[in-house]
């Protein structure tokens, strides 16, 4: 399955590395998170933990600081590259939608 | 009011209806305190709303340690959003909350979905080496004796019927989750009183089985006059078999728990542990028929 090897993300995959631009905790990925969808998306608590451990074991994602239980995490060079191509691929979906779907909308309002 | 205790008989993919099951309880006014391998006990309480979260991990094992760091990792993920732990029951872990702007724990149905077919997986992992020893005992039986009714052969269909129920019921939620998940991105929704029902029903259709065949062979090999002490010996053994898979249990629970030993260790331990008791009620029931025919 390819979303299995991390080629196409999920929403929730996306906006986990995105949140991990920066420096962060699991609480504050969640926070993050519904902060850049607009509260659109929400990642619960366990899928967070499942979906971090996959992008650390995939070499995404690395752990940075570990204060006891509470551990931070940075996205890596080859997460930063994935998020990239995925960011061009959605780019390109809207472009070449947009000449079809614009019009109908406008149509519709 | 006391303490009440159910039988938790709920597949992997039923985790839903288990959790719809233990929230309709909770607006009876019936609140689960704890749960263990074959029990849920729950402590009564004014009814209102709880809501409860029955998860699986990533890479579910019943052999795994709940101590290990990634699950106090994963506990600790849903402490801090608001999901208090109750406890495991085999693969299933379940949490709870009354604060209604709690996230859900798995808000990503794949994911979800590829935990329970895990689960449902290392149950037929389970299952494997008893089915390839019953079929091992039949086959032996049936070569020394000429014949293929035997106890042995009676698990093993016992056994098989099982996991044909739990097979066909699982591949069919796998079939309808799939095209569910295609469709609308959702797992379908499980009516826990159906499940429950069916279960009941399941469970108590091959207790019924085993205690006719155990009636029946009863009456057959054992002479007239003599059946009242055959009865009162198979009730002993009876007793004697469940307390020990009781104590079994227990130390295993401990060991799996306190010592927080590698998944492999346990692995070691329980096998183990299920050949000493074999061993064990096989001189019980020899030092039984020395005693009876001498």
């Amino acid at each position: 399955m390819a979303r299995e090897q991390f080629q196409n993300l999920s929403e929730q995959m996306y906006y986990i590395l995105l949140s991990l631009w920066e420096e962060q905790c699991g609480a504050d990925i969640s926070r993050r998170v519904i902060e850049l969808s607009r509260g659109r998306v929400r990642i619960g608590p366990g899928t967070l933990y499942t979906l971090l451990g996959r992008f650390e074991e995939q070499k995404i994602i690395r752990q940075t600081v570990c204060e006891g239980r509470k551990r931070y995490y940075i996205i890596t060079e080859k997460g930063r590259q994935m998020l990239i191509t995925e960011y061009r691929r959605l780019q390109a979906l809207v472009r070449e939608g947009a000449p079809y779907l614009e019009k109908e909308e406008n149509q519709n309002e | 009011m006391s303490k009440k205790y159910v039988m938790v008989n709920f597949f992997p993919h039923e985790a839903d209806a288990l959790k719809n099951y233990l929230e309709a309880r909770a607006l009876e006014g019936w609140k689960l305190d704890k749960l263990g391998n074959f029990f849920l006990c729950f402590s009564p309480c004014t009814p209102h709303t709880i809501r409860y979260c029955v998860e699986i991990m990533e890479r579910p094992s019943v052999y795994a340690s709940n101590q290990t760091p990634e699950r106090k990792g994963y506990r600790e993920f849903c402490r801090e959003a608001g999901w208090d732990y109750l406890g495991c029951s085999g693969y299933f872990h379940v949490f709870c909350t009354e604060s209604p702007e709690a996230i859900e724990v798995e808000t990503d149905p794949e994911l979800r979905f590829q935990h329970i077919v895990q689960a449902e997986n290392g149950n037929y992992k389970l299952m494997l080496p008893l089915v390839i020893l019953l079929a091992a005992l039949s086959l032996a039986a049936f070569f020394e004796k000429g014949t293929l009714l035997t106890s042995n052969t009676f698990c093993l269909l016992l056994m098989a019927a099982a996991c044909l129920y739990s097979g066909g019921s699982s591949l069919r939620w796998k079939n309808k989750a799939a095209a569910s998940l295609a469709a609308d991105g959702v797992l379908p929704h499980s009516d826990w009183k159906r499940v429950r029902l069916k279960n009941r029903i399941w469970t108590f259709g091959l207790l019924a089985g085993a205690a006719i065949y155990t009636i029946w062979i009863l009456a057959a090999t054992v002479p007239s006059g003599y059946t009242a002490y055959a009865a009162l010996a198979f009730a002993v053994y009876l007793l004697i078999f469940f307390l020990l898979m009781f104590l079994f249990s227990r130390v295993l629970f401990w060991l799996r728990e306190k010592r927080a030993y590698s998944k492999n260790t346990n692995i070691a331990l329980y096998w183990g542990a299920a050949l000493a008791s074999a061993v064990l009620i096989c001189v019980v029931i020899f030092v039984f028929f020395c005693w009876f025919f001498s």
